[in-house]
């Protein structure tokens, strides 16, 4: 089949849905079409992890997978993290430490980092390294976007702690 | 960059599949596209047909375990492979070649399948699975065969697939009394590998009962060193051994040359691996 | 707690707010993903520009056949050089003839000079149409020999890069300071070593970008791009298009992904989106693609130093000569600035006044050169740290102590150097020691020697580096005396609003420095407010914003050279407050202070909001006093004096206004097998000078320390030997990730800068400290193998070929 195909795609819980070529990546379809634009572009080779994203739960690069493949699916981009302005745990651990200076890979740092510790709450310093493998950063040197995880992983486990 | 136009299928069933591919010569089957998709975004790669696997019913991923069979579907994702017990527990090669595909995302969208079938030596599974002497399910319009693994990578991206073909499903023996192992050296995990190897490696008493050694960019495909297997068996795991084991295993071999390592240092790097991971089963 | 005392003897109150560990302000938008970042403009009916570029590095170009573009809907336009030859003027060249003649345009004419330049631009409805279309160009080459190395440039037969100037020299010029001749003379011992430099690149996360839109009504193109030296690039790009800066507006975002000096010969692309837009009436996008920013986002300049080093058989280096060749690439964009940058760092961090240079810069049919991060003095810096090696080793002493010998004292601060750099303080031996003691050094020495024995390769290095910040354009007249730029200069705005609020502003762009937190801690010093208070507008704009000639975020000078500025207008703007808080509190102006937006009095206690100021001063301005314009806004253009201003007949000038340093310490080991090098200890110690936010601070240092590692044992850009760039994209040109990041320990030696007016040091470029600690370190580790290196770079599989050949011999 050629031609145009419709999709539709819920992102941070609204639905979106497009007349789109199957050739359009997923990363343009948010960016473009859902007009959201924290999800940024980095490389041309799936390696810098700038364009990371949560489909249906999972850490995807959304620059490797055509928008057509995730019709149906739920995606979560970095505008789902804060609620009204209140930032999350994670954004705020990020800007405690200074994890980022000029911005641009952070998007996609905050997904790896949230699909990391949604499945390992209490990450050893390899692991959040390991977690953030597919990232690229080239201003903060990674040091300060590790302790912003463990940090994050903490605070995390005290409020859990203390909803029981 | 941006990939080139191309017709779109997306097929609900295995037979649906064959016939599309089977009427479609350029038809390309799409799982994770991990592999593909960056190719076709640098348009090094450009099929002008596209058929996703992802709504094709048969096709949702899994592992099973059938006594001492294990099932794996093609497209269960490399993260899955990677953290699953049963896997981790019996052929724990594969688990560990999984977990040291790319990155994190990678691996939650790359598909065993979409690995293989790709016929690209530097895939970290194709070496893991000639270790472990692994089944291929393939469908096609004709029906279902099984492609023992050694028997299916011919050339450089090339297959035993015929066109009109689907990997449907691996099938590898439990084997949780060897020795295991997979080692690899890459410069980051945005490069491809250097080199890497998989080992595995029945001990009986400290004798080597069995062997399988398999080498990944060591060649046009992934490669099982045969003759170094074949020296091991019988013999004790002494470093004497070990190091004609790695020598025998490299001295023909031809390893690509790029701008990481040209055929002489991949062959030294196959070298220590080999080395290494068979000291590691011994002390 | 430290005082902020300006350079003429004025001092204040310890600071409240300049030196605190403030939270960035930026990074709560970021966290969101609320940044707002080129990629993100939409104006309404953008196309979107692409290029075809070449393949090969060499070739004429013989016919170009764009016909097929136009096969696909969607394409609107095809350029070539061919039509941009006869509609736009070439650059302007920093260089004189001969090769100030050499024609630079956005798209190759006549021949393509290096591998992936742009050859043509396709004008698309959709990026994805854009980029088919650029595969459909069809051009015949003829294919040329390549130049690829510095020194076969020079060579009698080489190619000609740009045949109408004659040879491939670019520029050469002669330093010949002291008297290296009685140097030679006395010294003991003569070292002789070649010092080579790799071809690396910047590359930001987000890779340049610009939109350029026409408004036929007022003949005005506007332009938002990431460049970061927009005023610098600004006359370039008039000039090109024959336009006079009224008719063009230089707009850059709040947000760039990060630049470390990949962003300023963008220029090339602004031209052509701008050329385009004017012809197609609508706005013209253009977004390098990755593989792109790394062909030709600028790389590094790669050099060849063959020195001599004369020195007495204690260690002490009496004088050193050396003959240096740069390699600049295709086009000298910002070129040949970079041979006359090195001369910031003249004689590194060591007091030696004998020197002699001859410095070449030459061309080849390599991607341009331009400012990366520690542009052209991370280069002399490490020819420095290896020859200070190469001493010790041919001395047999310890390469700490032959450096020891050398390093300038503290008691000669500030210390003119012999090209007249004024280093502005610093205790060079004590913070060498302080890192020594941290790293463990001997700790180490006796592990590597117990460890020998059982075959492990364990290697020390150190690096002392120069990180030389706040630059003066006046050098640039080494290279042209008429061109038309000289010292810095940068602007500050503060108003005091209607509504008592305070607002700042600055001339500079921020890639990434967080120039909103650090600056409003220089307004909130001077107001005594909470510098939350204190708003700041981001972003550049030539037309509705302020700016100085020299604004940008370039050269480590926006704290030093805007944050004075902004200082110097807060400092004016309190005295007009004051004096108008004088008469409507009826009390003596010695008495009134300002704290948290109140003005209050220090006899009565009596207070009035700032608002009440304001008010009477914007709108209520009958009740202004007499001789008191209405208004509070205050604007100052600070132009440092850098007290060798102008270049002397033998190159002697002040270089930059601030000279920060930083000495790194790697401890590293080598696998015997695989040679993959493994950092086991990276410490640094620096002096930032006074800082104003530690966070920034501290960020700076780990970014530089990154690219420095990522610089000596990752990053390579490799041609083959017919010119093609093997290393384009990610996959093949590897910047280092979180997994190879070592951990850092930073220490601090802070003293005031001598020369800035609020202390501070431009710092953040780094001067490739980590590129000679690391290179020292492999090489020590690799002793027993017999392995010299003479480059920046080193990969196992490097190891690997020169241990083989070493084996074959």
């Amino acid at each position: 089949m050629s031609g145009k195909q419709l999709v539709n795609i819920e992102i941070n819980g609204k639905k979106y849905s497009a007349e789109v070529e199957p050739r359009l990546l997923l990363v343009d379809f948010i960016r473009d079409t859902a007009k959201l634009k924290g999800t940024h572009i980095g490389c041309d080779t799936t390696s810098c992890g700038a364009c990371t994203i949560l489909l249906d739960g999972k850490s995807i690069k959304s620059c490797t997978m055509f928008a057509v493949e995730a019709d149906g699916s739920k995606i979560s981009t970095v505008e789902s993290l804060a609620t009204d302005g209140k930032l999350n745990i994670l954004q705020n651990a990020f800007w405690e430490h200074h994890a980022l200076q000029c911005g641009y890979c952070t998007p996609g740092m905050l997904m790896s980092s949230t699909f990391l510790l949604s499945r390992n709450p209490d990450p050893t310093e390899e692991e959040i390294r390991e977690g953030i493998a597919g990232n690229i950063c080239r201003c903060t040197g990674y040091i300060n976007i590790i302790k912003a995880v463990k940090d994050a992983a903490l605070v995390m486990s005290a409020e859990t702690g203390k909803e029981k | 960059m941006r990939p080139r136009p191309f017709d779109f299928y997306q097929p609900t069933s295995i037979k649906e599949a064959s016939e599309i591919l089977h009427s479609h010569e350029d038809a390309k089957p799409l799982a994770g596209g991990q592999s593909l998709i960056p190719m076709m975004k640098l348009r090094i790669f450009s099929p002008s047909e596209i058929m996703s696997l992802a709504k094709i019913k048969e096709m949702k991923p899994y592992i099973s375990e059938t006594g001492q069979i294990l099932k794996i579907g093609a497209m269960a994702t490399h993260d899955m492979i990677h953290r699953s017990d049963v896997l981790r527990n019996a052929v724990p090669v594969l688990s560990e070649a999984a977990g040291e595909i790319a990155d994190q995302q990678i691996r939650n969208r790359g598909t065993i399948g979409g690995n293989i079938a790709h016929g690209d030596p530097s895939t970290n599974l194709s070496a893991a699975l000639l270790a472990l002497d692994a089944e291929i399910e393939v469908q096609g319009i004709e029906g279902t065969r099984i492609i023992p693994i050694d028997e299916f990578f011919l050339d450089l991206f090339t297959t035993a697939l015929d066109h009109g073909e689907i990997i449907t499903e691996f099938r590898v023996k439990a084997s949780p009394h060897t020795k295991q192992k997979f080692m690899k050296v890459a410069k980051s995990d945005t490069a491809f590998p250097m080199a890497f190897v998989a080992l595995n490696v029945g001990l009986s008493e400290g004798f080597v009962e069995n062997a399988r050694i398999a080498l990944g960019v060591a060649g046009p495909t992934p490669l099982r060193a045969l003759e170094a297997e074949k020296f091991l068996l019988k013999k004790r795991l002494d470093s004497e051994v070990i190091t004609k084991a790695a020598q025998i295993a490299t001295k023909d071999l031809e390893p690509p040359s790029d701008v990481h390592a040209s055929e002489e240092y991949r062959k030294q790097l196959l070298s220590t691996l080999i080395k290494r991971g068979l000291s590691s089963f011994v002390g | 707690m430290e005082v902020l005392q300006t350079h003429k003897g004025e001092v204040k109150a310890a600071n409240k707010y300049i030196g605190k560990n403030i939270k960035i302000r930026e990074d709560v938008k970021l966290v969101q993903g609320k940044g707002h970042y080129i990629d993100d403009l939409e104006l309404p009916g953008t196309l979107h520009m692409a290029y075809a570029t070449s393949t090969y590095g060499h070739a004429r170009i013989k016919k170009i056949d764009t016909s097929k573009c136009f096969t696909i809907p969607g394409v609107l336009y095809v350029v070539t050089g061919e039509e941009l030859k006869s509609r736009l003027s070439p650059f302007m060249e920093i260089a004189t003839p001969p090769s100030g003649n050499l024609r630079d345009y956005p798209l190759a004419v006549d021949k393509v000079r290096y591998y992936g330049e742009p050859v043509a631009a396709i004008v698309a409805t959709d990026p994805y149409i854009a980029e088919d279309a650029a595969e459909l160009v069809d051009v015949e080459y003829e294919l040329l020999p390549v130049v690829l190395d510095g020194e076969k440039s020079l060579e009698q037969d080489a190619p000609l890069v740009h045949e109408n100037i004659g040879s491939n020299v670019v520029w050469k010029g002669v330093w010949d300071l002291g008297d290296t001749e009685s140097a030679f003379d006395r010294a003991d011992l003569i070292v002789e070593d070649v010092v080579r430099t790799h071809r690396y690149a910047s590359v930001p996360l987000e890779t340049n970008g610009m939109v350029a839109s026409y408004d036929e009504g007022s003949n005005i193109i506007t332009v938002h791009s990431v460049n970061q030296m927009p005023m610098f690039s600004l006359p370039l790009i008039c000039a090109a298009l024959g336009i006079p800066p009224s008719g063009f507006r230089m707009i850059v975002p709040p947000n760039v992904g990060g630049a470390f000096g990949g962003k300023i010969i963008n220029y090339t692309h602004i031209t052509l989106v701008s050329y385009l837009t004017r012809i197609l009436k609508k706005p013209v996008k253009y977004v390098e693609t990755r593989t792109e920013n790394i062909t030709f986002g600028t790389h590094n300049n790669e050099r060849i130093y063959h020195v001599s080093l004369a020195a007495r058989k204690d260690g002490k280096v009496l004088g050193v000569r050396m003959k240096a060749i740069d390699n600049c690439g295709a086009y000298p964009r910002y070129e040949p600035a970079g041979a006359v940058i090195w001369a910031q760092v003249v004689p590194g961090i060591y007091d030696v006044r004998d020197i002699y240079v001859e410095f070449i810069q030459v061309l080849s049919n390599k991607g341009p050169t331009g400012p990366v991060r520690g542009y052209s003095r991370v280069q002399h810096n490490f020819m420095w740290e290896r020859m200070m090696n190469a001493l010790a080793k041919k001395l047999n002493m310890d390469p700490t102590e032959v450096r020891f010998k050398n390093l300038i004292q503290p008691e000669k601060m500030p210390y003119v150097g012999p090209s007249n750099t004024i280093y502005d303080g610093g205790n060079y031996p004590a913070s060498f020691k302080r890192l020594l003691d941290t790293l463990e050094y001997k700790k180490w020495r006796d592990l590597q020697a117990k460890s020998r024995p059982d075959g492990r390769l364990i290697g020390i290095g150190v690096a002392a580096v120069i990180d030389s910040g706040a630059n003066n354009f006046s050098q640039i007249k080494i290279i042209n005396k008429d061109f038309p730029a000289s010292g810095n200069s940068d602007v500050g705005m503060v108003i005091v609003d209607q509504f008592g609020d305070i607002v700042a502003r600055t001339g500079t762009t921020d890639q990434g420095q967080s120039h909103a937190t650090t600056f409003s801690q220089i307004v909130a010093e001077v107001f005594d407010t909470d510098p939350e208070e204190i708003k700041f507008q981001e972003g550049f704009d030539s037309i509705s914003n302020i700016w100085a000639a020299h604004s940008g975020a370039y050269a480590s000078r926006s704290a030093v050279i805007a944050g004075t500025a902004l200082y110097y207008a807060a400092r004016n703007l309190k005295q007009k407050v004051l004096k108008i808080a004088q008469s409507i509190m009826d009390e003596p102006i010695s008495d009134l202070d300002i704290k948290n937006k109140e003005v209050f009095s220090k006899v009565s206690g009596k207070k009035i909001p700032l608002a009440k100021v304001a008010s009477v001063a914007w709108s209520d301005v009958g009740l202004l006093p007499d001789g008191i314009d209405p208004g509070l806004m205050s604007y100052a253009i600070y132009k440092p004096d850098f007290k060798f201003n102008m270049p002397d007949e033998r190159n002697r000038i002040n270089n930059t206004l601030t000279y920060s340093y930083s000495i790194h310490a790697t401890v590293v080991e080598v696998d015997p097998e695989t040679f993959q090098i493994k950092i086991l200890k990276h410490v640094v110690i620096s002096d930032p000078g006074t800082i104003i936010n530690p966070l920034v601070v501290e960020g700076q240092e780990m970014g530089a320390t990154l690219h420095g590692i990522s610089a000596a044992l990752s990053e390579n850009l490799v041609y083959d030997d017919d010119g093609i760039l093997l290393s384009s994209n990610f996959w093949d040109y590897n910047v280092i990730g979180a997994k190879q990041m070592p951990d850092l320990e930073l220490l601090q030696d802070v003293t005031r800068s001598t020369s800035s007016v609020l202390g501070v040091r431009g710092i953040g470029e780094g001067g490739g400290g980590p590129i000679g600690s690391i290179i020292n370190a492999v090489e020590d580790a690799v002793t027993p193998l017999n392995i010299k290196l003479i480059s920046s770079n080193i990969s196992s599989y490097d190891l690997f070929s020169l241990n083989r050949k070493n084996e074959v011999i």
